[in-house]
């Protein structure tokens, strides 16, 4: 159990690296020079100063001195200062941080109230009309755009009922506009893999065997079922819960949320390149402890998961997994693109 | 209705009863009327106009990205597919999971942050994110399509790498790519409305769908039919191309990929 958890942290450290590397790399590739930046009050920079420039900022050295000097400061937690507010980037995110998970939180209870029922209702009712109308529910939710989706509920419950708060962050009455706006999205696309894992799993024979002996329907759906179509379904979750992270920051500028997201925006008008580096760096690792955490959950839920992490040797066994399991939620990352992203 | 679609975007030209860019403020925020029969937005611009030009934009450019994302995961995933026991598939499999590990909206989001608003580069930044993923799919078929028995009775009749994938492997996996790429024409829609929303994409003076519903946002409770027809025309548009592709998933049994 603990090889198999450090395996994960092992994998995603690889995936933290790589995502370091390239967001190094765009800062570079990026338009603006960073020693005209610094010179800008300056009216005609000279050699000698262009080269001062330089030196000061470390851009005469190779790239991979320079890469390895960043990627020292970012583990110590320093990612430079802001270009705007000349605060550390850090202390900016900290502040902002807690206000996007709790609308992430807020999204993945929406989408989880909303994903099972119809996934498993349509499921069990497959073919019924039950099952067309919430197939059909579905379609129409995955195609709407979270943030069209966010501004039609303020029209609604804002502008005409005057129920529900459509600016800020307050109390849970701030909270329910834009979690829904990106939950019930979210929770179409969820329904629609549940209802494809339950659908794959009712056809097997055990099911059929445990209904011949007289097993009760709801026995039958929790224990024969529902715990079979499960680990693909928690895997994807952990997925869709990244896509709400990255979707967030549109939500977030519609509702003035004061999270991480609507910071990154202000930050891309401002140019502000040390806050768009640490936001793909801390959601990278944010995004990465949810999905460990899943793989816990998972493990708890489905123990011999463990086993067959311990037992395999080595990575091959779980590329193998995440293959056929990513194969499976694949359409579901797409749909949680969607919905959440735009 | 996909084609209706992209006729009314093929045609907008003739079609718009107004120049999209003209500004009329003293028509500013109307209501529809013979002359604008959508009404008009807060500089007296033509809404029927400006929602059939931004179909146009909207579907190139996703067209586009589609098309620039399944050319690079096609040579990609041909490439490491056909060489699936050397070094240069492993490292290409690597890549792909570098980036499929991490959630591709979030990471368009920066990679355009980076480059900047403009049309261009969200094109650029999707296209980074979304190839990996045709990358992989290939690989699996082509892996698949490999080790078929008249694959391996070409090789052995000595037949070259390169006339082995233009000739028996690609005909071979065109249909599921052709799929691929119907199913993703929604969401990547949504992609760019998404991020034209928040200002990333067209710039002001383009007609352009997210953009639109962006400017409307500031005169919704004065004039909410000029919010709520952008809205209603992307979640039909995506509609459309959703159900094709669900229709088209079905029928190659790629549900759930």
């Amino acid at each position: 159990m603990i090889k198999y958890i450090s395996k994960r942290i092992l994998y995603a450290f690889f995936v933290l690296l790589g995502v370091s590397l390239l967001t190094f790399v765009m800062g570079r590739v990026a338009p603006g020079d960073p020693v005209d930046t610094l010179l800008s009050n300056k009216e005609n920079p000279t050699l000698e100063e262009r080269l001062e420039a330089e030196e000061y900022l470390g851009l005469n050295r190779t790239w991979t001195v320079q890469y390895f000097d960043w990627l020292m400061d970012v583990i110590k937690g320093d990612f430079g200062n802001s270009y705007k507010t000349n605060q550390p980037v850090l202390h900016e995110f900290m502040v902002r941080l807690p206000a996007t998970l709790l609308l992430t939180f807020g999204a993945t209870i929406a989408m989880l109230l909303i994903g099972f029922p119809l996934g498993i209702a349509s499921a069990l009712k497959k073919g019924k009309i039950l099952d067309v109308g919430i197939s059909l529910y579905n379609t129409i939710a995955i195609s709407i755009p979270s943030f069209c989706l966010g501004i039609l509920l303020i029209l609604v419950f804002g502008v005409n009922l005057k129920l529900l708060p459509v600016m800020g962050i307050g109390g849970l009455k701030h909270l329910i506009l834009p979690s829904l706006s990106i939950g019930v999205i979210a929770g179409a696309g969820l329904a629609r893999l549940i209802r494809i894992q339950m659908l794959a799993v009712i056809k097997m024979n055990h099911v059929t065997a445990a209904r011949v002996f007289g097993v009760s329907n709801f026995r039958i759906v929790k224990n024969h079922i529902l715990k079979n179509a499960l680990p693909p379904i928690i895997t994807s979750i952990g997925l869709m819960i990244g896509g709400l992270l990255g979707g967030s920051a549109i939500i977030e500028t519609l509702f003035a949320w004061p999270g991480a997201g609507s910071f990154l925006v202000q930050a891309i008008y401002g140019r502000d390149y040390p806050v768009i580096q640490a936001y793909a760096l801390i959601m990278a690792s944010v995004y990465m402890l949810i999905n460990i955490g899943v793989d816990l959950i998972y493990g708890l839920l489905i123990p011999a998961q463990w086993l067959v992490g311990d037992n395999d040797e080595n990575k091959k066994d779980t590329v193998v997994n995440r293959d056929s399991v990513g194969l499976n939620c694949d359409r579901s990352g797409d749909i949680c693109t969607d919905s959440s992203a735009e | 209705m996909v084609l209706i679609v992209i006729g009314l975007a093929i045609f907008a030209p003739i079609l718009a009863p107004n120049d999209p860019q003209k500004i009329d403020v003293m028509n500013s925020l109307n209501h529809s009327s013979r002359e604008f029969p959508l009404g008009t937005d807060q500089l007296g611009r033509c809404i029927l106009s400006r929602l059939l030009y931004g179909a146009r934009t909207s579907l190139m450019v996703t067209g586009l990205v589609l098309l620039v994302s399944i050319s690079i995961g096609t040579l990609v995933g041909t490439v490491a597919g056909i060489f699936s026991d050397r070094l240069i598939d492993k490292i290409f499999t690597a890549l792909c999971e570098v980036l499929l590990a991490f959630p591709g909206i979030l990471f368009a989001l920066v990679i355009a942050g980076m480059l900047g608003p403009g049309v261009l580069n969200i094109m650029i930044a999707i296209a980074i994110v979304s190839w990996a993923n045709y990358a992989r799919v290939i690989r699996g078929l082509v892996i698949g399509v490999k080790n078929a028995d008249y694959v391996k009775a070409a090789r052995v009749a000595g037949t070259n790498h390169l006339h082995i994938i233009t000739w028996h492997i690609l005909p071979n996996i065109k249909n599921t790519i052709g799929t691929l790429i119907v199913t993703d024409i929604g969401s990547t829609i949504l992609t760019i409305s998404g991020l034209s929303f928040i200002g990333l994409g067209a710039q002001a003076s383009e007609a352009e769908w997210g953009m639109m519903i962006n400017e409307a946002r500031m005169y919704i409770t004065k004039s909410p039919q000029m919010i709520l027809y952008p809205i209603i025309t992307i979640i039909a548009v995506v509609l459309a191309f959703n159900l094709i592709g669900d229709a088209l998933a079905s029928n190659e049994e790629l549900e759930g990929l």
